[in-house]
């Protein structure tokens, strides 16, 4: 695997995207999101009625010399949240004519920058077969971020994975940030649970379905016998004509809708993302018109 | 059916092989993808599955047996009889000059090889094709060939010729070919109209479009009385074959580009109406006369006269000691550039200076009463009684015979000159036969001519290569020839001063005649038709002659071992002819114009092979395998559609 190209410019310009999340922040304190509760930043949000025990040091004193009643004045809260990268390390996300595997990591990489740019911790697992490893955790910091982003060149991407039984023995957190899914999902529904599972966890959720170009819009014709390149038992052999074509094209969209309807469902996030896309676009156009970043 | 080459045949093994093939080999592409995944899920999806790709590959596999099959069948060459269908056929083809005309493009002749290649092209195989070809002359081209390719090759090879031949012998030959095989199928292919037609169908090839042609293209040169000058009236007809017609004569002069004179007449069809334009010069290099209206045949459009140059002057050497008749002679008769010597001086200078190839030299040497020591070369040699015998002449000197008392004619005094002559030799003139003698005593009525007194004349032993045109009791008194230096030779056996000759008009005819014939016009006309016979005089010191036709076409050289030279004139227009004289090149051209009977295609009455046609006709067959190279064509189409349906989904 040969190193992931972080390029400077366009890391410049990612800087400036922010993550947008659903659920009520709970992280810790410190951070860059803005909590739906009153804390102790420097931005004014309210004025309540003073509440014996209150402390008295927040009274305004302005406005009880104005109101001749006490006011106390509220600011917003900030905290630091936990941004959780999945990243999919079967075989499937790394071979024949795509290159999957290198784009799922410029992905996490970048996704990762723009976390820790925004003062938030990083974690990135990998799950292979029904085990999920970490990779980096707790990744604080530019400094630690440009130290640390080497290890996604470690990845081997080998063997089979199944999403759901990897992700429910571990802890997600809750309700702490942002978690992110990088998957090819070519797979009936071991992905369900995982997503339930975080919604559980009042975790905002990011699901990437990355396929090849030549998974999307399949070049092959005539007579072809196909092996699974997780399962080498596993064969398809047709002559592909149109009509198989066709129905592979509406296979792929509706692996695609179901995912992103089942997303809905749980107010996740869904992306498809070609590994031919350029980075630019997958974070300038699509994700900020789904909504993840802004 | 049979088959050609049934060996082809163990091509059809190639089937069990082929089927043994698919079997075994596998045609799918196996390759390892990320995920099969996409590909089974598609299953469901797949709505309608067309019955042809289930076959597509057993339709790919019959497709490549039908294939296989062609091939074999294509080697194996199959023949199938048709009983009573092969025929014989023979063409007449019409290659006359008015087969050159042209309609839409090609002429007759091209569309007449078209119809007979057509014929042989829609016969049954197995017929047999003979070919009798109208030409310079007429003969048979092939015959008994029942090669398609073969014949088609050899009527390709044809060429148009010039002639006017008419069709009688090659009906004959037609009718040799029928009274050996009765259903022979006879065609006449031709622009020509015939009326009945007995066991031969014509093809008219004339189609349609106008034709004119210039007919009774002669000159007259006069003089006039006043001046004196030379003025030629030229004469010819115009005439239009197929409609009225407004045509403009156009009269072309010494090759000049514009016309000296131009004329515009109405011709009403069929009809020749005579045009005549005058030219004032006393001599010309061409003159010619050529309808400017385009039509079918041009070739008949344009007629031309050359210049036949016979005024050349020939450098004459007169050595006599007293040359009175002679120089008269000379002078009178002939066109000269006349030196005279006497014997003294050319014995002493001119033949010293001509051993050493010093000397002047001459078209003709004449010597009277003298022999010289030797004969010059490269000119014709007059000897006028000679009294010794000279080298390689021809003849020998025996002895000089004076008159016989016995033979005493009363002449009168005004006959003889005012000379008494009592005794004389009457010398007759020969009677002209063919060739030479007729040529020389042209003019001479030798039945009634006056017989020649003769006072004493020289007696020679002569060779054969000579002449005799006078004689006395068997005895050669002048006669001509070529001596033996290959020289024409012209020898009179008497002094002119010793006869009454000189008195007689036939003296000067023949003496011209001798002129002529020692320095002759190398042609004596230069207006002829294509398919005569040219006559080129063949001059003193002539060492070549070489003429070319018109199309730049070869000619085989002129032989110039002969006085006259002789070829056929097998093309109209304007030949040139380049002779060599002396080591000098005189150029001449000669016109040869189209027949008047080939502008025209007349009726030519009725033509027949008489007998009974047969209906018997021999087996024959049908080998064409081009059926079979258009199915494979269409079976490697199918299948490679097949291949791309498969593999491109070209749909």
């Amino acid at each position: 695997m040969s190193l992931p190209i972080i390029n400077e410019a366009f890391l410049q310009r990612v800087e400036r995207l922010q993550t947008l999340l659903k659920n009520n922040i709970a992280g810790l304190f410190g951070g860059n999101h803005q909590s739906k509760s009153f804390g102790s930043s420097c931005e004014f949000a309210d004025y309540r009625n003073y509440i014996p025990g209150d402390d008295i040091t927040k009274i305004d004193w302005n406005a009880y010399a104005r109101f001749e009643t006490l006011y106390l004045k509220l600011y917003l809260d900030e905290r630091q949240l936990h941004t959780r990268i999945y990243i999919d390390v079967s075989r499937s996300m790394d071979y024949g004519k795509g290159k999957k595997g290198a784009r799922a990591i410029e992905l996490a990489a970048t996704l990762a920058y723009l976390s820790v740019c925004e003062l938030d911790r990083v974690s990135v697992y990998t799950i292979r077969e029904s085990e999920v490893t970490t990779l980096i955790d707790g990744m604080v910091g530019k400094d630690r971020f440009y130290n640390e982003i080497g290890k996604l060149n470690d990845i081997v991407f080998d063997g089979d994975c199944f999403i759901s039984e990897g992700m429910l023995p571990t802890k997600v957190g809750y309700g702490d940030g942002l978690s992110i899914i990088i998957s090819d999902f070519l797979t009936d529904n071991d992905y369900e649970r995982a997503i339930d599972y975080l919604a559980e966890k009042k975790r905002d959720l990011l699901c990437i379905q990355l396929l090849s170009e030549e998974e999307v819009n399949p070049s092959a014709r005539g007579k072809n016998h196909f092996y699974d390149s997780e399962h080498p038992e596993r064969y398809y052999r047709r002559n592909i004509n149109r009509d198989i074509l066709n129905a592979y094209r509406e296979a792929v969209q509706f692996v695609q809708n179901r995912i992103r309807s089942y997303c809905n469902a749980r107010e996740a996030s869904f992306l498809l993302v070609s590994d031919e896309k350029p980075m630019e676009q997958i974070f300038f156009e699509y994700l900020t018109q789904t909504g993840v970043l802004k | 059916m049979s088959f050609a080459y049934p060996l082809g045949l163990l091509g059809l093994l190639g089937i069990p092989v082929l089927i043994l093939i698919y079997i075994i080999k596998s045609k799918y592409t196996e390759q390892i993808i990320p995920s099969t995944y996409l590909w089974e899920l598609s299953e469901k999806f797949l709505k309608r599955k067309r019955p042809i790709s289930k076959v597509a590959g057993i339709i790919s596999l019959i497709l490549q047996i039908l294939i296989v099959l062609a091939i074999s069948l294509i080697i194996a060459h199959p023949v199938f009889t048709l009983p009573n269908s092969a025929r014989d056929y023979c063409f007449i083809l019409d290659g006359t000059g008015s087969m050159r005309a042209e309609a839409g493009g090609s002429t007759r002749f091209d569309r007449a090889k078209s119809e007979i290649k057509s014929l042989i092209g829609s016969s049954h195989g197995g017929s047999n094709y003979a070919l009798v070809f109208i030409g310079d002359t007429t003969y048979s081209v092939f015959e008994g060939i029942n090669n398609k390719d073969a014949a088609n090759a050899l009527i390709d090879g044809l060429d148009c010729t010039w002639s006017s031949t008419d069709c009688v012998e090659a009906v004959e030959m037609a009718q040799k070919y029928f009274d050996d095989m009765p259903s022979t199928t006879i065609y006449l292919v031709t622009d020509k109209a015939y009326g009945e037609t007995e066991n031969i169908t014509v093809i008219d090839v004339s189609g349609s479009g106008e034709n004119y042609a210039v007919t009774d293209y002669s000159y007259v040169k006069k003089f006039d009385a006043l001046s004196g000058a030379a003025v030629y009236s030229v004469t010819g007809s115009l005439i239009s074959y197929n409609s009225d017609a407004v045509l403009t004569a156009e009269f072309y002069v010494d090759g000049g580009e514009q016309p000296h004179d131009t004329r515009t007449v109405s011709v009403k069809k069929l009809e020749k109406t005579e045009i005549e334009f005058i030219y004032q010069a006393q001599d010309f290099s061409s003159m010619e006369l050529r309808i400017k209206n385009a039509d079918g045949f041009m070739q008949d459009n344009s007629a031309i006269f050359y210049e036949t140059k016979a005024g050349d002057t020939l450098p004459t050497l007169l050595v006599s000691d007293s040359p009175f008749y002679l120089r008269s002679m000379l002078t009178a008769v002939c066109n000269t550039e006349l030196k005279v010597m006497t014997t003294e001086y050319f014995e002493q200078e001119y033949f010293v200076a001509y051993k050493k190839g010093e000397a002047e030299l001459y078209g003709l040497y004449v010597f009277d009463c003298y022999a010289p020591a030797e004969l010059p070369k490269g000119g014709t040699v007059w000897l006028f009684n000679p009294t010794q015998s000279i080298p390689k002449s021809g003849f020998s000197f025996q002895t000089v015979v004076d008159a016989d008392e016995d033979k005493n004619l009363d002449m009168g005094g005004s006959d003889t000159g005012g000379q008494d002559v009592k005794y004389f030799y009457e010398a007759e003139y020969e009677k002209p036969a063919a060739g030479l003698s007729e040529m020389l005593l042209k003019d001479i009525n030798v039945q009634t001519a006056k017989k020649v007194a003769v006072k004493k004349y020289s007696k020679y032993a002569v060779s054969s290569n000579f002449t005799t045109l006078l004689s006395y009791n068997k005895n050669p008194l002048i006669f001509a020839g070529t001596n033996e230096n290959n020289d024409k030779q012209v020898v009179v056996s008497f002094a002119i001063s010793d006869s009454n000759y000189a008195l007689d008009l036939n003296y000067l005819i023949l003496m011209r005649n001798l002129f002529n014939y020692s320095s002759p016009a190398v042609l004596d006309k230069t207006m002829y038709t294509a398919g005569d016979t040219l006559s080129v005089n063949v001059l003193s010191g002539c060492t070549a002659m070489v003429l070319r036709a018109p199309s730049g076409k070869p000619v085989p050289p002129l032989s110039t071992a002969s006085a006259v030279a002789q070829t056929q004139l097998t093309e109209a227009g304007t030949y040139t002819l380049t002779v060599t004289i002396n080591g000098e090149e005189r150029v001449y051209s000669l016109f040869a114009g189209v027949a008047e009977s080939e502008s025209y295609s007349v009726a030519t009455g009725n033509i027949a092979v008489s007998g009974t046609p047969s209906n018997e006709y021999s087996d024959g067959y049908y080998d064409d395998i081009l059926i079979y190279l258009i199915i494979l064509a269409v079976f490697f189409m199918a299948d490679w559609g097949v291949y791309c349906y498969e593999q491109y989904q070209l749909r």
